[in-house]
């Protein structure tokens, strides 16, 4: 009786040990089958590249360009138009995003009589580079996001914007 | 910033960055009138998203102040005032009134901030590119005048 009553609390133990154990693989594993996941959804966000503009209207001069897709939130799908900073470096084609690293409003190229040649922030006086590159001693403490782009057929593509840094 | 609860969290973390408010006036009517005032509504909505979007960092939106039509203009003013104190008392320099009302105009001697006032554009008629266009064009006329706002030491 005495040992039938140990093997079964032994025996309860190594099932509460194997349960316990279980409960944390699954919290180690979950996370991992997450990030797994995330870079493969990513890779198909980056295929939808969006066609922009012509490269030959591009200069080296920053100048403004509307681009055009449609958001899926799930319950209802929105037409969203995004303003893009686009020149021409050399050959090689730059697209930064407007919006200010600091808390977000909206930058343009020259607006700023004391420093034409760079980005401008109305909302706390941030500067940028033609570049990105935040100016030190202005509120944003990093760069202009960068989008993405590939050159096809005479045409830019942009994918999304991501950190410069 | 927009009156959403996302955005609140970084308002209160970045306050001091943000001493301006936005503030909607919208006349309601359902009368005869009644299609403008829809119209003018609209208008005005979509110029505070576009103005939202443009100074974010710098300014919060709140929801509209929504009256009818006919209601007293001293009234209103009162009401408005009210709001301002509410701003004060929070250490907010600078209200931003946007409207296509033209009965505002008669006003803005006496509504403390700044008023812009726009006349409706029909852009309910407009394609999309031509809307953007418009919005567009829109910003790049009030920047100067939100910049001149902000030069002022204390604006409300
Ligand atoms: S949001 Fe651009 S400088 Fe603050």
């Amino acid at each position: 009786m005495e040992k039938n009553h140990n093997v079964s609390r032994r025996q309860f133990l190594t099932y509460a040990l194997l349960g316990t154990g279980g409960f944390m693989a699954a919290g180690l594993i979950m996370p991992m089958v997450r990030f797994g996941v995330d870079p493969i959804l990513q890779a198909d966000a980056e295929d939808d590249m969006i066609d922009v503009v012509g490269v030959d209207e591009l200069t080296d001069v920053p100048q403004a360009f509307d681009m055009e897709y449609e958001q899926d939130h799930g319950w209802h799908v929105e037409q969203v138009t995004e303003t893009v900073w686009m020149f021409l470096e050399g050959d090689e084609v730059v697209a930064l995003s407007p919006t200010c690293t600091h808390l977000g409003c909206t930058v343009s190229w020259g607006t700023d009589a004391d420093n034409p040649e760079q980005f401008f922030c109305p909302c706390h006086f941030g500067r940028f580079e033609r570049d990105g590159t935040n100016v030190p001693g202005t509120p944003p403490t990093e760069p202009l996001h960068r989008y993405d782009h590939e050159v096809r057929d005479g045409r830019v593509l942009l994918g999304s914007p991501s950190p410069q840094l | 910033m927009r009156w959403q609860t996302a955005d609140i969290d970084t308002y209160q973390q970045s306050q001091s960055y943000v001493d301006t408010v936005l503030v909607p006036l919208l006349s309601v009517s359902l009368g005869e009138e009644m299609k403008n005032h829809v119209a003018m509504g609209e208008y005005i909505s979509l110029i505070a998203m576009e103005m939202e979007k443009q100074f974010r960092g710098r300014l919060l939106q709140l929801p509209p102040l929504v009256y009818p039509q006919n209601e007293p203009r001293e009234q209103l003013l009162r009401h408005a005032g009210a709001w301002v104190d509410e701003l004060k008392a929070n250490g907010k320099n600078h209200v931003i009134w946007i409207t296509s009302d033209p009965a505002w105009k008669n006003d803005e001697n006496d509504l403390p901030g700044l008023l812009l006032w726009f006349p409706h554009l029909p852009i309910e008629h407009m394609d999309k590119k031509l809307q953007q266009k418009t919005m567009n064009d829109q910003m790049k006329e009030i920047l100067p005048q939100v910049m001149k706002e902000w030069q002022k030491e204390n604006g409300i």
